[in-house]
């Protein structure tokens, strides 16, 4: 018995004596004229493209906006969560359509934030937005809110953060605002987007 | 078989349900398998952790002559130290302290689950103290977090689901009409002679 490279059906199968190789190691390239698709029977998981476009379409990764204007949320010290009901992405069905992200798998996800706030007063001197992971919490805090809104009582901030997550755990977005009264708003649309991916 | 001093989660069970049975399903044969092996995985990764994290401050530390050469046995000398915070305490700490987390179990308890339903773990679940004792290292609350594990799963499966066998229904020429509500597209696939749950 001795090598074959191929099984009944046509396909590259290596196998030795008889018997599938459990692994293959190559001490040079492997060139592929078309793609090289892994997973789920080439169908999703990580594919080459022959010209080396690399896509992993099941990779957990999510993009969502606010679907509405979120009304009276904070202002007075109090706490919400922000909602996100349009789901441009939602690669692996980890977004739960509402708030909540669930990691499928534990690793490193970088996630970026665009809060719009509206209603802002004078008077609100202080914010928080958080990234409220399981294992752990990313205060972001912004100082005078109010000073530094625009003629429509409005301003945008932008946050990142690379939060370690295991599998099954969860992540919202909390926001606060203090020094006022709750008359804090959230924009709808583009200006308040979430967005997250497993980077490894 | 959890031995040693056992923390008793869920003493009633937990209960969905049966859509949400019916997506778990989709994704795992066995869900309280599923999430069993979800919380001791949880356990492992935190365990972990609270080793290597301490495991520089114990070496730096001169009235630690020796350490416990077992992980479990390792992490119980961490959290019996005077300096050790669980997350709880540590939030608590900080100045101002951090607010509660993700609140998960305010989302499960948003679902009526009357009718029909299906309860997982019906005597509860069984978790050594030592063991939600490393999860409470990092997690503030432990049953939030399963309940936060379990809507995550619900959720991928609903949506897997729905990804996977809409578009069959859309080109399938049987189907004239379908129900306009997410509960009843559900049942309507679980009914279909084609259904199959990922992975067979």
């Amino acid at each position: 018995m001795g090598w074959n490279f191929y099984n009944a059906s046509g396909e590259l199968q290596i196998n030795d004596g008889g018997v599938q190789a459990a692994s293959a190691v190559f001490t040079g390239n492997v060139d592929l004229g078309s793609n090289l698709l892994v997973g789920n029977a080439g169908s999703t998981g990580i594919a080459i493209s022959s010209a080396g476009e690399v896509t992993m379409a099941a990779q957990p990764g999510f993009s969502v906006e606010s679907a509405s204007t979120q009304t009276n949320v904070t202002g007075d010290g109090t706490g919400g969560t922000l909602v996100y009901g349009t789901e441009i992405t939602d690669q692996n069905a980890d977004f739960d359509g509402v708030s909540t992200f669930t990691a499928p798998i534990t690793g490193n996800y970088l996630f970026t934030l665009k809060v719009a706030y509206t209603g802002l007063l004078a008077t609100h001197t202080l914010c928080e937005c958080k990234f409220v992971g399981s294992n752990r919490t990313s205060n972001n805090t912004f100082i005078d809110p109010g000073g530094s809104r625009d003629s429509n009582n409005s301003t945008q901030i932008v946050h990142t953060f690379i939060m370690d997550m295991d599998a099954d755990d969860t992540c919202t977005i909390q926001v606060r605002t203090s020094n006022g009264t709750k008359v804090v708003d959230f924009q709808t649309g583009g200006r308040n987007a979430w967005q997250g991916w497993l980077l490894g | 078989m959890v031995v040693g001093v056992i923390m008793h989660l869920f003493a009633t069970g937990l209960v969905v349900t049966e859509i949400e049975h019916k997506c778990l399903l989709h994704i795992v044969s066995d869900p309280e398998a599923w999430l069993t092996a979800a919380i001791t995985e949880k356990v492992r990764l935190r365990r972990d952790a609270l080793i290597n994290e301490w495991r520089p401050r114990l070496f730096a530390d001169p009235s630690v002559t020796e350490l416990p050469a077992n992980s479990s046995s390792l992490a119980e000398l961490i959290m019996a130290r005077d300096d050790y915070k669980t997350r709880v305490q540590r939030d608590a700490a900080e100045d101002p302290p951090v607010s509660t987390g993700p609140d998960n179990t305010a989302r499960y308890a948003a679902v009526t689950r009357s009718g029909t339903t299906v309860t997982l773990f019906p005597s509860g679940i069984n978790l050594a103290d030592v063991d939600a004792d490393c999860i409470l290292a990092y997690v503030q609350d432990l049953d939030d977090w399963v309940y936060g594990a379990l809507l995550g799963q619900v959720n991928r499966g609903k949506k897997k689901m729905i990804a996977q066998y809409h578009p069959i229904i859309l080109a399938d020429p049987s189907v004239t009409t379908m129900p306009a509500t997410e509960d009843g597209l559900i049942n309507m696939i679980i009914a279909r002679s084609d259904y199959q749950r990922l992975g067979g």
